[in-house]
C-alpha cells in the first residue's frame, strides 16, 4: 500500500459524487415505505362524498352525518340566527375567520358557510379533538351553538370560537358543495364537480 | 479541538464509538485479494435489511387470521398504496437471500474458509442457515394460499415421523387438527418476531467471531503471519474504505438483477411465487402437484428418496447437520481449493451437480426413473461428506505460497 | 454409465414439464397486444364479464373506480354501463351470490377470478373459454376439452353456438382407449411373465398408437378441425375467439393491476442502478490505486 501520487480531489469528487447519488436512491427508496402510509384504496372508498338531503331539516334542527369517519353537523339556521350572528355582542376569537385553514375559501367569513340558513361543520372540537354538543339558541342564554363536554369550549352557530375558553380555532368547515338546491355533498368542493 | 472532535470525545468517553469503528471497518485488516465470492457476505447483510424493513411494513396492513390473511394480501397487492412493491421486495429477497446464502456458503467450501481457527464462525454460520429455512417455511404459510398451505402439510407432517409420539406432537405444533388459524398465528409470532431476534443475535455472534480470527481469502493462508513493524498485516488492507467502496458496486450489482426479477418478472415463472398460491387455502383440495419454493427442493428430493417415512426424515436432517461437521470432515493439508490435488475438484464438481439434480428432481412429480436418480444423487450426497476425511487426504498438493496471491 | 448420462439430460430438459401436464385440446395461443390495442380488448372484455360472468364470479379484490382508472373508462360511463349494482364507484366488484346455494347447483361454489389469471395462466384461460363442448352424459350436455367435467355450463353459449367433436378425433379419441387398454393389458402378462415376447410387441404397437393418434390430434386442432359448430351462435368463430381473447386481457389485467405501472417504472430502477454503478465503480477504482 503507498499513498503516492494519490489525486485527492478526483477521490473527494468521486466520494461525493457516489454518495450523492447513494442518497437520491435512499430517497426513492423511502417513497414506498412512506407511501404506504397514505389512505389506501379501501380507506378512500370508506371516505367517498357523503350526500345530505335538506328538505327535510327544518329550521333549527340539526343532523349528523359521518364523513371519513368523522361526524359532520349539518344545521339549518333561521334568519334571525343569522342576523344574530352577523351582529353578534359575544367577544370572538376569530369572527371573520382570518384564519384559512378553518374554512374553504367560498364560504362566507362571518356566517361559514355558502348559504346563510345552513351551516355545514366538523363535528370535532379545535381543542383537544372531543365532540361538542348542539345547543338551540332557544335553550341557553349565549345564543346557541356548540358546547364541548370536555374542556368547555364553546361555539356559536357559526362555530366561532368565543374568547376565554380553551380551543383557539374556529370548527373547522369541511369542503362541501350544493346539488341542487335541497341536496349537498360533503367532501366535494364547490365548483370542483 | 473543532467542535465534531469534540462532540466525538464526548460519545467515546461514554460508549466506545471509535473503537468499534476501527475494530471493526477502519482497522480491520481485510486480506487484500478478495474476489467475486467475497461479495456475498455483505450482500447476506443486505437482504436481511430488506427483509426486515419490508416485513415491518407488511405486518401493517397483513391479517394472520384464517378468515383474512389471503384477503389481506391481496389488499396490500391492490388497496394499499406502493404495498405491490413492499410484498414483491419482500418474496423476491426470500428467494434472494437463499440465492446469496447458497452462494456465501459455496465460497466457504471451496476455499476452505471453515477451517481452524474459523470453526465457530462456520457453526454460527450453519445455525443461520437452519434458522433462516425455518424463517422462510413459516414464512410461506403466511399468504394462506393453497400451496402455503398444503406445503406446509406436508412439513409439519415429516413430524408424524417422530417414533411413539409423532401424531401428537403434528396436533401440537398445528394447535389444531388441521392446519388451521392456530397455526397461521402461531407462525406468524415467530415469523416477525421470534426468529428473526434469533437471526440477528446469530448474524452478530457471526461477524463477531470473523472479526476475532479474521478473514480467510482465496489462497486459504493466514495473511497474520507477515505483519510490519506497527503490527499490520502485510497484505491485508482496511475493511473501510476500500472493501466498502467495492461491496458498493457488488450492491449495485446485487440490485440490477433483483429489481430486474421484481419489476419484470417477480412470480420468475412460478420460481419465486408458485401459481397454485393464487388460490385460497382449501383444506379440502390439494394442488395437484405440490413442491416446495426451489430453495428447499434438494432437501425435500432427499426425503422423497428414500423409500420410508422415517428414514426419509432422518435422511433429510441428516442433509442438514452432517454440514454442521464439516470443519473436522476436512483433512487436507490446505485449505484453498487453489492448492489442493485436483481430485477435490472432481468431488465437488459432482457434488454441485448432485445439489442441482435434487434441487431439479424435488421440483418434479415423482417417476421410478426420477427417484432412481435421486438415491444415487442422495447417496453421492452422503459419501461427499462422510468420506472427506478419507478423501481430502488423497494425492499431493500443490505448494501454497507465503503471501497472497494479487 | 451412458444411459445414464442421457437419462439424466432428458430429466433436465424443462420442456417435460409441459408434456406432464397431457395433451387438452384446444391449445391455441392468446394473440398479444400492447399499448392502446391491449386497454380496448380489456374494455371490451371487461363489458363481456359483467354481462355474462359476474352474475356468479365475482372480483372481491378489484374495485370498479380501479379499473375505471387503469382501463381509460370515464367514471359515469362506468356507472351507468357496467356498475348495475345499487353500489358505489370505489366499491369492490363483489356480487350478491349466496356461495352455499351456489355450491348445490353446480357441484362447488363458482370461484372468486380476481387472480385466476396468475392461478391458471392465461393460456389455460384463452383455451378454457373456447373449450367447451357437446357432451350428453354431462348434466348441463357439455364438458370441456381444458377442464374436464367442469360443473360450470357453457354460460356463453349464445355468443359462441354449440362445439362438438368432429368424427375423426373421436375415432381417434377411441383408438387412443383401446391402445391404454392393451397397455395395462400387456403390462399385467409382463408382470405375470407369460407370453412376454408377445406382450412386449403389443406394448410397442399400442404405445405407437398413441403415439400416433395424438399427433394426429395436434394437426386437426392446427387445421381447426377438432371441433366443428353444430348449433350457430351469435357470433362468427373468429369473433369468439377475438371476444374471448378480449376477456382473458381483461381478467390478465384484473390479476395484477399493477402490471403495466410496475413495469414501467422498472425501466427506471434499473437505469438509476446502472448510473449509481457506474460511479461506484469508478470511486473504486480510484480507491484501489493504492493495492499493489
Amino acid at each position: 500500500m503507498s499513498n503516492d501520487g494519490v489525486d485527492s480531489g478526483k477521490r473527494r469528487f468521486l466520494t461525493l459524487a457516489t454518495s450523492a447519488v447513494g442518497v437520491v436512491g435512499a430517497g426513492f427508496v423511502a417513497v414506498p415505505f412512506l407511501g404506504s402510509w397514505k389512505p389506501s384504496a379501501k380507506a378512500q372508498a370508506a371516505g367517498a362524498p357523503v350526500e345530505v338531503p335538506l328538505d327535510k331539516l327544518e329550521e333549527g334542527q340539526m343532523v349528523k352525518v359521518e364523513w371519513r369517519g368523522k361526524p359532520v353537523f349539518v344545521v339549518k339556521r333561521s334568519e334571525t340566527v343569522v342576523d344574530a350572528l352577523k351582529n353578534t355582542t359575544q367577544e370572538l376569537k376569530d369572527p371573520e375567520s382570518q384564519n384559512i385553514e378553518q374554512q374553504p375559501e367560498y364560504v362566507d367569513g362571518v356566517t361559514r358557510s355558502i348559504r346563510p340558513d345552513v351551516i355545514v361543520l366538523v363535528g370535532i372540537c379545535t381543542h383537544l379533538g372531543c365532540v361538542p354538543q348542539h345547543l338551540k339558541e332557544t335553550e341557553v342564554d349565549w345564543g346557541g351553538g356548540f358546547f364541548c363536554p370536555c374542556h368547555g369550549s364553546r361555539f356559536d352557530l357559526a362555530g366561532r370560537v368565543f374568547a376565554g375558553v380553551p380551543a383557539s380555532k374556529n370548527l373547522q368547515v369541511p369542503p362541501y358543495s350544493y346539488q341542487g338546491n335541497n341536496k349537498i355533498v360533503i367532501g366535494v368542493d364547490e365548483g370542483a364537480a | 479541538m473543532t467542535k465534531m472532535a469534540q462532540l466525538m470525545q464526548w460519545i467515546d468517553d461514554r460508549f466506545p464509538l471509535t473503537k468499534v469503528w476501527n475494530e471493526h471497518l477502519a482497522e480491520y485488516y481485510a486480506p487484500k485479494n478478495f474476489n467475486f465470492w467475497y461479495f456475498f457476505g455483505s450482500l447476506a447483510l443486505l437482504v436481511l435489511v430488506n427483509q426486515i424493513l419490508t416485513g415491518i411494513w407488511l405486518t401493517m396492513n397483513y391479517n394472520p387470521s384464517g378468515e383474512h390473511a389471503y384477503a389481506s394480501v391481496e389488499f396490500i397487492m391492490r388497496d394499499v398504496n406502493w404495498g405491490w412493491l413492499l410484498r414483491y421486495m419482500h418474496s423476491t429477497g426470500a428467494s434472494a437471500f437463499f440465492v446469496v446464502v447458497y452462494l456465501h456458503m459455496f465460497r466457504g467450501l471451496i476455499y476452505g474458509s471453515f477451517r481452524k481457527p474459523r470453526e465457530l464462525v462456520w457453526l454460527f454460520g450453519m445455525i443461520i442457515f437452519v434458522l433462516l429455512m425455518a424463517e422462510a417455511f413459516m414464512g410461506y404459510l403466511l399468504p394462506w394460499g393453497n400451496m402455503s398451505y398444503w406445503g406446509a402439510q406436508v412439513i409439519i407432517n415429516l413430524f408424524s415421523a417422530v417414533p411413539y409420539v409423532g401424531d401428537y406432537l403434528t396436533e401440537w405444533i398445528r394447535g389444531d387438527f388441521i392446519i388451521s388459524g392456530a397455526t397461521l398465528n402461531r407462525f406468524f409470532a415467530l415469523h416477525v418476531v421470534a426468529l428473526p431476534i434469533a437471526l440477528l443475535l446469530m448474524v452478530f455472534l457471526h461477524i463477531v467471531a470473523l472479526h476475532k480470527v479474521g478473514s480467510n481469502n482465496p489462497d486459504g493462508i493466514e495473511i497474520k503471519k507477515y505483519k510490519d513493524e506497527n503490527g499490520i498485516p502485510l497484505d491485508g488492507i482496511p475493511f473501510h474504505p476500500y472493501y466498502t467502496v467495492k461491496d458498493i458496486v457488488g450492491v449495485a450489482g446485487f440490485l440490477f438483477f433483483f429489481c430486474l426479477i421484481i419489476f419484470f418478472a417477480p412470480e420468475l415463472n412460478g420460481f419465486f411465487l408458485e401459481p397454485p398460491n393464487f388460490t385460497p387455502a382449501d383444506p379440502l383440495k390439494t394442488p395437484a402437484h405440490i413442491a416446495p419454493v426451489w430453495y428447499f427442493t434438494p432437501y425435500y428430493s432427499i426425503l422423497r428418496a428414500v423409500p420410508d417415512q422415517q428414514l426419509g426424515v432422518v435422511a433429510m436432517a441428516a442433509s442438514l447437520i452432517v454440514m454442521f461437521f464439516l470443519p473436522w470432515l476436512d483433512r487436507s493439508k490446505v485449505k484453498s481449493i487453489r492448492y489442493k490435488h485436483w481430485s477435490f475438484k472432481v468431488w465437488l464438481g459432482l457434488f454441485v451437480i448432485a445439489f442441482f439434480v435434487l434441487g431439479y428432481l424435488g421440483m418434479k412429480g415423482p417417476t421410478p426413473m426420477r427417484t432412481l436418480v435421486a438415491q444415487i444423487a442422495t447417496v453421492y450426497y452422503f459419501v461427499f461428506f462422510l468420506g472427506m476425511p478419507w478423501w481430502s487426504t488423497w494425492g499431493d498438493t500443490k505448494p501454497v505460497p507465503e503471501r497472497v496471491t494479487h | 454409465m451412458k444411459k445414464l448420462l442421457i437419462t439424466i439430460s432428458a430429466m433436465l430438459s424443462f420442456s417435460l414439464s409441459a408434456a406432464e401436464a397431457g395433451l387438452t385440446f384446444p391449445d391455441d395461443k392468446l394473440p398479444i397486444l400492447n399499448d392502446d390495442a391491449l386497454i380496448v380488448s380489456q374494455q371490451r372484455g371487461m363489458q363481456i364479464y359483467m354481462n355474462n360472468c359476474m352474475g356468479c364470479h365475482s372480483l372481491e379484490f378489484q374495485r370498479y373506480n380501479r379499473a375505471a382508472k387503469d382501463l381509460l373508462i370515464p367514471e359515469d360511463i362506468m356507472i351507468e354501463n357496467l356498475l348495475f349494482s345499487e353500489g358505489k364507484v370505489g366499491d369492490l366488484m363483489e356480487n350478491t351470490m349466496k356461495t352455499k346455494a351456489a355450491a348445490n347447483w353446480f357441484g362447488a361454489a363458482p370461484p372468486d377470478l380476481s387472480v385466476v389469471s396468475r392461478a391458471r395462466g392465461t393460456h389455460w384461460l384463452y383455451n378454457y373459454m373456447r373449450g367447451f363442448y357437446v357432451d350428453d352424459s354431462r348434466p348441463y350436455g357439455v364438458n370441456n376439452g381444458v377442464f374436464k367435467d367442469v360443473g360450470m355450463p357453457h354460460v356463453l353459449e349464445n355468443m359462441q353456438g354449440l362445439q362438438a367433436k368432429t368424427e375423426k378425433v373421436k375415432g381417434l379419441e377411441n383408438d387412443v382407449l383401446y391402445a391404454q387398454a392393451d397397455i395395462a393389458n400387456a403390462r399385467k402378462q409382463l408382470e405375470e411373465g407369460n407370453n412376454t415376447s408377445e406382450a412386449e410387441k403389443m406394448l410397442k404397437q399400442a404405445e405407437k398408437t398413441i403415439h400416433d393418434a395424438e399427433a394426429a390430434m395436434v394437426e386437426l386442432a392446427a387445421a381447426g378441425e377438432f371441433f366443428t359448430i353444430v348449433k350457430e351462435g351469435r357470433l362468427s368463430p373468429q369473433e369468439f375467439d377475438s371476444a374471448m381473447a378480449d376477456l382473458v386481457n381483461f381478467l390478465d389485467y384484473v390479476g395484477e393491476p399493477i402490471k403495466l405501472e410496475r413495469e414501467r417504472l422498472g425501466v427506471w430502477v434499473l437505469l438509476f442502478i446502472v448510473g449509481f454503478g457506474f460511479v461506484a465503480y469508478l470511486l473504486k477504482k480510484e480507491y484501489w490505486k493504492d493495492i499493489h
